[in-house]
């Protein structure tokens, strides 16, 4: 439980800062919400690598109950919280995650709750995942889709590994594209200073170019 | 391949090499890798840079609008299509052609995989960008096409008709055309009708008869270089020349760009 509380730490302050109010003053707008947009991408990685693992640093066993909290962190990052929602006054069942495997020539797609309890229930001993970093993360530009409402995609790599024995018997390096929505706010002080404050939630996930690792 | 690799590293070696981004090799080549159509368009603008391309050296631009063909597809720098490209990069710099999300001169082809009662069929849709409001745009599907969506009937026959008395008759002969020759229903039309591909798409989905499972590939075509189009394609490869790439160039007159445009947008 310790592990857990400093990784709620991390996660409070990235939260914390996603949402935070920052001064217009000298900062491009544009570039902050992508940096936002980055970050909560880095924070779904973490949460998926949290998700999979099946023992710590130290070698103790990471129960699936704990397994499955992060699932519940890494699905409030979501639109719906991974479950239905609203885009263009139409409902949606979910938001989705694609999946892609060396071993398989199609993809499947699942709705990301459903994915994130499959990847806590994995029948491997152990398995580790690697996601990219905030800074290399890639960020395309940002579209407007309503008044305050913008969206982008975040370009990631993901390497997973799986283990049997202590053995890796599966690694996989798949690109995913996860779709942001960015809703901005912008407040107005009684000093008359203009606040922004950044809402980042996630959305669909795509996988392409699955090779072996 | 062998060849590719070595055309890549010629072209790589005459380069100053920029300090490399840091870790493992696999995040190396994911700085390198066009992820991004976006990227794509900055890279080809001149705002963002390959990672092996020092931006304020000498011919950079040019060198970074190299790494943006697919350098696979040419066996040499002597390769005459290499040469080619070589002439459309330049053009590329000679008229300072840059790219914009909002130009209607791009569109995009997405070859899908459908099911059609039930049964899989292949399905091209093109796509535009087309402008809301303000600031904000949307995909608009422009054209389809694919075997299913052209009513062709199911093979050669001597053609249905209606009757030429059954006027006489309240036209019931056109129940029996629509139940007992329903696959052959072009046959009724007359000669200079045409099926409207896109309009026979968007009715199959209206009615729930068409399903699009997937979208098995996907390309960006480009008229916004004088004399030229151009094609983006996704690679997928462990080097440092992947992602989002040139993989087709054509010279064309401005005439013949215009007609095409025409027949990738109205299916004409």
């Amino acid at each position: 439980m310790k592990k857990i509380s400093v990784k709620l730490a991390i996660a409070a302050i990235l939260m914390l800062f996603a949402g935070s109010q920052l001064s217009a003053q000298s900062i491009n707008l544009e570039e902050t919400m992508k940096l936002r947009a980055a970050q909560k991408a880095a924070l779904f990685g973490e949460y998926l690598k949290d998700i999979a693992r099946k023992h710590d640093d130290a070698g103790k066993s990471v129960p699936l109950q704990e397994r499955l909290y992060y699932c519940t962190k890494a699905l409030n990052l979501f639109i719906g919280k991974g479950s239905s929602y609203y885009e263009n006054g139409v409902e949606r069942a979910g938001v989705m995650m694609e999946t892609t495997s060396v071993n398989r020539a199609t993809k499947s797609r699942r709705l990301i709750k459903n994915y994130l309890n499959g990847l806590a229930n994995l029948r491997y001993s152990e398995v580790k995942i690697e996601t990219t970093d905030v800074a290399n993360i890639k960020v395309s530009d940002l579209q407007q889709i309503g008044e305050d409402t913008f969206v982008c995609t975040c370009s990631i790599y993901q390497t997973f590994v799986g283990y049997r024995d202590g053995r890796p018997i599966y690694k996989d390096i798949t690109k995913k594209n996860i779709k942001c929505y960015i809703i901005h706010e912008e407040i107005v002080k009684d000093g008359g200073e203009r606040e922004h404050e950044f809402i980042v939630l996630l959305g669909d996930v795509t996988a392409s170019e699955t090779r072996r690792g | 391949m062998k060849k590719f690799f070595q055309l890549f590293f010629c072209l790589s070696a005459l380069l100053p090499v920029q300090a490399q981004i840091p870790d493992t090799e696999d995040q190396e080549v994911f700085a390198a890798q066009v992820s991004l159509v976006d990227e794509f368009v900055h890279r080809f603008n001149g705002e963002e840079y390959h990672p092996l391309v020092q931006k304020d050296s000498v011919g950079a631009r040019r060198k970074n609008l190299l790494f943006l063909l697919d350098l696979a597809r040419y066996k040499s720098r002597n390769d005459t299509a290499f040469i080619r490209a070589e002439k459309f990069v330049d053009k590329v710099l000679a008229d300072s052609v840059v790219l914009h999300y909002a130009d209607t001169a791009w569109l995009a082809t997405a070859l899908c995989h459908a099911t059609l009662q039930g049964k899989p069929v292949d399905i091209t849709l093109r796509l535009r960008v087309e402008h809301r409001k303000g600031h904000m745009y949307k995909w608009v599907i422009t054209s389809a096409g694919g075997d299913c969506l052209s009513l062709a009937s199911p093979k050669a026959h001597e053609p249905f008709m209606l009757m030429p008395d059954d006027h006489e008759t309240n036209f019931m002969s056109l129940c029996r055309m629509a139940s007992e020759t329903a696959p052959y229903i072009t046959d009724f039309a007359d000669r200079e009708a045409r099926v409207d591909a896109l309009t026979a798409f968007m009715t199959l989905v209206r009615y729930g008869l068409l399903k699009i499972d997937y979208v098995s590939e996907l390309q960006f075509t480009f008229f916004q270089v004088p004399g030229y189009v151009f094609t983006i394609a996704n690679t997928d490869r462990n080097t440092k020349n992947t992602g989002w790439l040139i993989s087709e160039i054509t010279a064309m007159p401005e005439t013949d760009k215009e007609t095409l445009y025409r027949k990738m947008t109205k299916g004409l």
